[in-house]
C-alpha cells in the first residue's frame, strides 16, 4: 500500500513536470498567437482584448498558474484554429485512437512474443537468422512508408492483380458514406480498420520479437532450465512453464516501454489512413499551429505513457514467479 | 579474443560505407543537378531503367518535375545521413556528459538530471520532435538541436548506473589513495570503462534519428524543399503513388537499408560489450 500511493506520487509529479514543460516550450516559442490572428492593420485595442480573450495578458507566472488550474478542472482551452474547446476535438478523436491503439498493442504482443519464443527455442539455425533479418528490417522501416505501400497494394496492387471490388480492402478513413444498419456499420468499420492495425501491429511485433527473443534466451541460459531439467520435466514443459515464465516480467516490462513507440506509429498511420483519431488531431493542430491543441494532445499522451509506466510498475512483480505469493 | 565477426555484421558495415560513398560522390559523379528543373513535359515520369523524351537514362527514373531521382536520392542522402549522425552523437555526447554528472555528483545534481530525463521519457519522442518543430522554425539547426535535446535520457541513464558501480571499485579507492585529482580520477579512470554503453547508445541511435528526420521530413516540419531529404522526397512521390511509385521506393527503401544496417551493428555491438561485462 505503501508502495502504491509512493508510486502514485512520483507518477502525479511527473504529469506535473510534464505539464510546466508542454507550458514552457509554447510560451517560449517565437511569435505571438494574438498577433498570428489577427490582420496586420489591427489596433492595439483589439490585440489588448484578443490576449485576454485567449488568456494571453498577465504575467507569466499568473498565466502558469491559471493554465495549470483550468487543467485540473479538466478544462483544455479553445482552440485557435476552430474556436471550440479542446476538449470537444479531444472527446471525438480519444476512442478512435484506443480502439486503434489498444488492437494493435494486443496483436502487436501476441504476434512478437510468439516470434521471439519461437526463435529463442531454435537459436542459432537458419530459421533464427532469418526471422531475426526480417523483423530487423520490419522495425527499421519507417511506419509512414509501410502505410504508403499498404495504401498502393490493396489500391493499384488488387486492382492489377484483378481482385474483384468487392474483396478488396478500404485504404482511407473510418467507414464508407451510405452504410446505415447498425451490423453494417460495424462490419464496414472493421475493414477500415484492418489496414492501419497491421501495419501497427506488424512495426510493433517485429520490436517486441527482438526483445522477447533476448529476454528467453538469458533466461533459458539460466539455472531455472536445469533445475527443471534435473527434477524430470519434460523439454517441453520445461520450457513453457518456467523458461517462458521468468522472462515474463521483462516482456510485460517491455508492452509498456512500447506504448510510447505505437504513438508515434500512430500518428503517422492516422496520417496516412485519414483516421480522425489523436494522431490526426496531433497533425493538423501542428500544420495550423494552433497551441491549445498542440499541448492538449502532448499532456494526454504523456499521461497514457505514465499511467501504463505506473500499472505496470504495480503490476510487474504479480508477474514474476521467483518473488513467490505474498 | 577476438571473435569473428558474423556475416550479416560484415554486410551492414559494406553497405553503409558503400551508400555514405556513394552519397558523397555520387552527386558530383552525376554530373546532374538534382535540384534544377529542366524540360518537365519531355522529363517527367520516366520509369527506371528507360531514357526520357530528351534522350537521357535513368537508372531509378524521375520524378514528377523531370528530376533524376538517383541524383536527388544521393544528394538527400548526404543530408539525412548528416542529420541522423549528428542527431545521434549529440544526443550521445550529451547523454555522457550528464549521465556522468549524475553518477558522479549525487545529491541534487543527480535528482535533477533523473527528473528532467524521466519528464522527457514520458513524452513520446515524436510528439515532442512534432511540437517542436511547429513552435520553432523548421529546419535543419532546429532538427538537430531537438534530435540531440529528446535523445540523450536512454543513454544518460546507462552512464549514470556504469558510474555509479564503477566509482565503488577497488581501482579508484587506489587511484584516490596514489593521491589522483577527482578530474584524474574522472578523466583516467571512470570514463574509459563508461564509454561502452555510449557507443552502442549512440550506433542505435543514428537509426532512430534517421528515421524521425525522414518522418518529420515527410510532413513537411524537417528538411524544407527543394533540398532534398530522403523523408521529403517520400512526401513528394506520395501523389504519384499510384502512377509513378518509383518517387516514393526509393528513397523508402534507402531509410530502410541505412536503418537496418546501423541497428544491425548496433546490437552486435551490445551483444559484444555484454559479453564482456559478464566477463
Amino acid at each position: 500500500m505503501a508502495h502504491l500511493l509512493r508510486r502514485s506520487g512520483i507518477a502525479f509529479i511527473l504529469l506535473w513536470l510534464v505539464c510546466t514543460l508542454t507550458f514552457a516550450l509554447v510560451h517560449s516559442a517565437p511569435g505571438d498567437a494574438a498577433l498570428l490572428l489577427l490582420p496586420p492593420e489591427a489596433d492595439a485595442a483589439t490585440l489588448a482584448r484578443l490576449r485576454a480573450d485567449l488568456q494571453l495578458d498577465g504575467p507569466l507566472l499568473q498565466q502558469y498558474l491559471r493554465w495549470l488550474g483550468n487543467i485540473a478542472r479538466g478544462d483544455l482551452g479553445t482552440s485557435l484554429a476552430s474556436g471550440r474547446p479542446v476538449i470537444e476535438s479531444v472527446a471525438a478523436a480519444l476512442p478512435v485512437s484506443i480502439g486503434l491503439g489498444l488492437s494493435s498493442l494486443l496483436l502487436t504482443v501476441l504476434l512478437g512474443v510468439s516470434i521471439g519464443s519461437a526463435q529463442a527455442r531454435r537459436v542459432g539455425s537458419t530459421t533464427d537468422t532469418a526471422l531475426t533479418m526480417l523483423s530487423t528490417t520490419l522495425y527499421s522501416a519507417p511506419t509512414f512508408w509501410l502505410s504508403l505501400a499498404a495504401v498502393a497494394a490493396v489500391t493499384v496492387g488488387a486492382a492489377s492483380l484483378g481482385v474483384p471490388a468487392a474483396w478488396r480492402l478500404p485504404a482511407f478513413a473510418l467507414r464508407d458514406p451510405g452504410v446505415l444498419d447498425e451490423r453494417g456499420a460495424l462490419a464496414d468499420l472493421l475493414r477500415h480498420a484492418v489496414l492501419p492495425v497491421m501495419v501497427l501491429a506488424v512495426t510493433g511485433a517485429a520490436g517486441v520479437a527482438r526483445f522477447a527473443r533476448s529476454a528467453i534466451v538469458e533466461a533459458a541460459g539460466g539455472d531455472v532450465r536445469r533445475t527443471a531439467l534435473g527434477k524430470g520435466l519434460t523439454r517441453r514443459d520445461a520450457w513453457s512453464r518456467h523458461v517462458v515464465r521468468v522472462a515474463l516480467p521483462s516482456i510485460a516490462a517491455l508492452v509498456a516501454l512500447s506504448v510510447p513507440g505505437i504513438v508515434a506509429g500512430s500518428v503517422f498511420v492516422e496520417g496516412v489512413f485519414a483516421w480522425p483519431g489523436m494522431g490526426k488531431l496531433l497533425l493538423s493542430a501542428v500544420a495550423q499551429r494552433d497551441h491549445p491543441v498542440i499541448l492538449a494532445v502532448t499532456l494526454l499522451y504523456a499521461t497514457a505513457v505514465i499511467v501504463t509506466n505506473l500499472l505496470t510498475d504495480l503490476v510487474l512483480p504479480l508477474l514474476d514467479p521467483r518473488r513467490g505469493r505474498a | 579474443m577476438t571473435r569473428r565477426v558474423p556475416v550479416r555484421v560484415q554486410l551492414s558495415m559494406a553497405a553503409l560505407v558503400l551508400l555514405v560513398m556513394a552519397c558523397l560522390a555520387g552527386p558530383m559523379v552525376l554530373q546532374r543537378d538534382p535540384t534544377v528543373i529542366g524540360d518537365v513535359l519531355a522529363q517527367r515520369f520516366s520509369s527506371p531503367f528507360t531514357t526520357d523524351g530528351t534522350g537521357a537514362w535513368h537508372l531509378f527514373g524521375t520524378d514528377a518535375f523531370g528530376r533524376d531521382v538517383l541524383a536527388r536520392l544521393l544528394l538527400a542522402g548526404r543530408l539525412s545521413l548528416l542529420v541522423g549522425a549528428a542527431g545521434a552523437v549529440l544526443s550521445g555526447l550529451t547523454g555522457a556528459l550528464l549521465g556522468v554528472l549524475a553518477g558522479w555528483r549525487a545529491g541534487w545534481v543527480d535528482l535533477l538530471i533523473t527528473a528532467a530525463s524521466d519528464m522527457l521519457q514520458a513524452i513520446p519522442r515524436l510528439v515532442l520532435l512534432l511540437a517542436c518543430a511547429a513552435l520553432w522554425r523548421p529546419g535543419i539547426p532546429t532538427l538537430v538541436t531537438v534530435l540531440a535535446l529528446t535523445g540523450w535520457m536512454g543513454v544518460a541513464r546507462l552512464v549514470r548506473a556504469e558510474v555509479q558501480g564503477l566509482v565503488q571499485r577497488d581501482f579508484v579507492a587506489a587511484a584516490l589513495a596514489l593521491g589522483a585529482t577527482p578530474r584524474r580520477l574522472l578523466i583516467r579512470h571512470i570514463l574509459p570503462n563508461a564509454i561502452a554503453p555510449v557507443l552502442v547508445a549512440t550506433t542505435l541511435g543514428i537509426g532512430s534519428a534517421i528515421m524521425l528526420e525522414s518522418g518529420l521530413s515527410f510532413l513537411g516540419l524537417g528538411v524544407q524543399p527543394p533540398l532534398p531529404s530522403w523523408g521529403n522526397m517520400i512526401a513528394g512521390g506520395r501523389e504519384h503513388l499510384v502512377t509513378a511509385p518509383w518517387i516514393a521506393l526509393a528513397p523508402g527503401l534507402a531509410v530502410v537499408i541505412t536503418v537496418t544496417a546501423a541497428t544491425l551493428i548496433g546490437d552486435w555491438l551490445q551483444e559484444r560489450a555484454a559479453g564482456r561485462a559478464r566477463g
